[in-house]
């Protein structure tokens, strides 16, 4: 039982260690999926966006650690 | 073929050298504390329980459609290699400790002092099967299409040997290995598989086909390194790349 439990631990940790970061990914990749689909964004722009919005999550991710660390340290 | 199956074979290889060099130091402590066999028991255990998980789940994601596979593969590839990238960027940054092996192996030897041969060799077990649980997965996902998932799995068990080789050598946790600048390059690794394989998924490739690949590991750590620049002033610490 206890291999199970951190078995859960570890795939937990590998794809939601961050709740924010992961949820903000899947968003930004169903918004571009919705966006191309509903004929609203072309599909040669569609990877570029994409990108983009994925490292903005990443920015924003680090971002929100950086201040926890910050009003911490006060 | 090359250009698709060398970032395939360098990011099965890093993410497996890096959580190889965490595994063996547990299995180090535990052969070092309470001898060899339960050790090498516990290792060999889950490695074999690793490479059966390959064997069955290689051939049937073979079998799934593959937009819709490289859609969801992308996605659980770009959450992992985002949290890795996260990470270290604040280790780079000094907001978040580095990760030092010499103690988590003095950690190890001390929980295992009293422990009996079979917890130790099932501590052994664990630490294979937690972190070969993580390169099964890199392995099957950068895969993810016909005929790559050999080059991954070769480079996975070479970086596992490499460990090993190194590990035996020196008899010690491998604690002077560059962790974080290995995570860091893993992150851009699997980050940039993932964003390219969910544009494959979604039905709107990248005009540079498998080129596109280096392109989005180099954004990915170009911004990565960046971000960890601005952490270090931000805090007013010195950067820590390795």
């Amino acid at each position: 039982m206890d291999v199970i439990a951190a078995l859960a631990a570890t795939l937990k940790k590998m794809f939601a260690g961050d709740a924010v970061l992961s949820l903000a990914a899947v968003a930004c990749v169903v918004l571009v999926g919705l966006l191309l689909h509903a004929g609203v964004l072309p599909p040669s722009a569609a990877p570029w966006l994409l990108t983009f919005g994925v490292g903005c999550v990443l920015v924003v991710a680090v971002n929100i650690a950086v201040f926890k660390e910050i009003r911490k340290s006060k | 073929m090359l250009a698709a199956a060398a970032p395939i074979v360098l990011a099965a290889f890093l993410a497996s050298f890096v959580e190889g060099v965490e595994a063996f130091t547990i299995v180090l402590a535990v052969s070092v504390v309470r001898g060899v066999r339960p050790a090498l028991l516990g290792a060999l255990a889950a490695f074999a329980l690793l490479a059966l998980a390959v064997a069955l789940l290689g051939p049937l994601i073979a079998r799934v459609p593959i937009h819709g596979l490289q859609l969801v593969i992308g996605v659980l590839l770009l959450l992992f290699g985002l949290g890795w990238l996260r990470k270290a960027i604040l280790r780079a940054g000094g907001a978040v400790a580095l990760n030092d092996e010499s103690v988590a192996f003095d950690k190890q030897t001390a929980a295992l002092a009293a422990a009996a041969d079979w917890i130790a060799g099932m501590a052994a077990f664990k630490a294979v099967l937690l972190e070969g649980t993580e390169v099964v997965f890199i392995v099957l996902a950068v895969a993810a299409r016909p005929g790559m998932l050999s080059p991954a799995a070769l480079g996975a068990v070479a970086a596992w040997l490499v460990v090993l080789a190194l590990g035996l050598a020196i008899r010690r946790p491998l604690a002077r290995v560059p962790e974080n600048g290995l995570k860091f390059v893993v992150g851009a690794l699997l980050s940039g598989f993932g964003v390219f394989w969910i544009s494959e998924g979604l039905g709107a490739p990248f005009p540079l086909g498998d080129w596109a690949i280096p392109v989005l590991i180099a954004a990915f750590l170009v911004l990565g390194i960046a971000k960890a620049a601005f952490v270090g002033v931000a805090l007013g610490r010195k950067p820590a790349w390795t």
